[in-house]
């Protein structure tokens, strides 16, 4: 438990609020929190970190985003292991349901609520308009830097109401409806396997892997690290006694995550293979 | 045999799962019954729709007996125009038709409109599809 409570200071001091009078007093609580280990075991002190976690929700309506709510439900359920009569059991619990819900919702909204999920036009969308994914569908879906930029162009005049409007000279690339239903097909069966695996224990074996397998995966190119070590600092936190790998695992996914951000990988393999 | 019942601790241990549930089955709710977007509010809708605040826009429109005229929506109402984006509830629309009006006193009667973007399947082509609306004299 000690290890999974420094990670969440970790994951709070390093991933906090927008606002500078949100984050400075989580980053101080959470340093404190890192440097006195008495501390970190002071359910009192988890009250505060909670405080401080939840009330930018109200603040910020409605503008945060999911694992904004994740994390102060996370120091919640720290708060209150800390009060329990076995902590360590408690935290495993919450944690490992607050992953499981996490992955029914977002489950349930891929493949139940979201029409444009399901027939992939949201990764075609995404792949085109997201800066984030534009380095993907260079490298996999054979886009070239003229057509992302022409979708933007025609897009932006859409919304705006401007002539020429659609299509303008965007023409979708061959490649983009495969890798569109690869990402569509694989982010929907693993989000799918890994609710299933955290909320029915008869699927428990397979938690770890699937959680550490989708950290190291999804945020290759989703660069919303602080959700990603969020997770993974839950996945720690679940993890029962004798699972020594699975520890070392979801440490390590922390840190890879980490790498995916601070290293340009996807723009060195697109200057490397001569797409840029 | 049934499983014994959860101990205070084991009890402790679900506040926090039930109350990101409770959440998300809200979001859910407010997304069926009033628009709100599905990547906001906490129900985990993020990634998974193109409906999401880039994808939507707000419009306001005078109604005058010549017809109808849009209205240019004054820079200074940017964070109010994205809340109603995102969350468009009437009373949201009638709050921001209020403080258009508020620049501008001279308006008549004001529709306020949400859109959003679908994109086609077969080859993207978008279209707007109607969010929320609302009339004030």
């Amino acid at each position: 438990m000690e290890l999974a409570l420094r990670l969440f200071l970790l994951v709070l001091l390093l991933d906090a609020s927008l606002f500078w009078f949100q984050r400075a007093p989580m980053q101080i609580a959470c340093g404190l929190g890192l440097l006195l280990p008495a501390l970190a075991r002071d359910a009192r002190f988890w009250a505060l970190v909670s405080a401080l976690a939840a009330w930018p929700l109200v603040w910020d309506w409605p503008f945060s985003d999911n694992h904004d709510y994740l994390r102060a439900f996370a120091a919640l359920a720290v708060m209150l292991a800390l009060g329990a009569r076995d902590p360590a059991g408690s935290l495993r619990i919450s944690a490992r349901l607050l992953v499981g819900g996490t992955f029914f919702f977002a489950s349930l909204w891929k493949l139940v609520l979201s029409p444009d999920w399901l027939d992939g036009s949201f990764f075609r969308v995404t792949l085109l308009s997201d800066p984030r994914f534009h380095d993907l569908a260079v490298l996999a879906g054979g886009a070239s830097w003229e057509t992302l930029d022409a979708f933007e162009a025609a897009l932006g005049d859409f919304l705006a109401g401007r002539a020429p409007g659609w299509p303008g000279a965007f023409v979708e690339p061959a490649g983009l409806r495969p890798l569109a239903l690869a990402l569509t097909l694989f982010t929907g069966a693993i989000e799918a396997a890994i609710a299933a695996a955290f909320l029915w224990p008869r699927l428990g074996r397979f938690r770890n892997a699937l959680l550490i397998a989708f950290g190291a995966t999804t945020f290759a190119f989703a660069t919303v690290r602080g959700f990603g070590w969020l997770l993974m600092a839950l996945g720690l936190a679940q993890c029962e006694a004798g699972e020594r790998r699975a520890r070392v695992g979801y440490v390590a996914a922390v840190f890879l995550i980490e790498l995916y951000r601070s290293l340009p990988w996807t723009r060195m393999l697109i200057d490397a293979l001569g797409l840029s | 045999m049934p499983p014994p019942p959860p101990t205070s601790w084991q009890r402790r241990a679900l506040v926090a799962p039930a109350l990101l549930a409770a959440l998300a089955l809200g979001q859910i709710g407010a997304w069926f019954g009033y628009g709100l977007s599905p990547w906001k509010g906490g129900g985990f809708g993020m990634f998974a729709t193109t409906d999401h605040g880039g994808f939507r826009s707000v419009r306001v429109v005078e109604l005058t007996d010549a017809g109808e005229r849009r209205v240019a929506l004054p820079g200074e109402l940017e964070r109010l125009r994205r809340h109603v984006r995102e969350v468009p509830r009437e009373a949201n629309l009638r709050r921001f038709a209020a403080a258009v009006r508020a620049r501008a006193p001279g308006l008549g009667a004001l529709r306020v409109e949400v859109w959003r973007t679908e994109f086609a399947g077969d080859d993207l082509t978008p279209r707007l599809v109607l969010v929320a609306r609302a009339e004030f004299d």
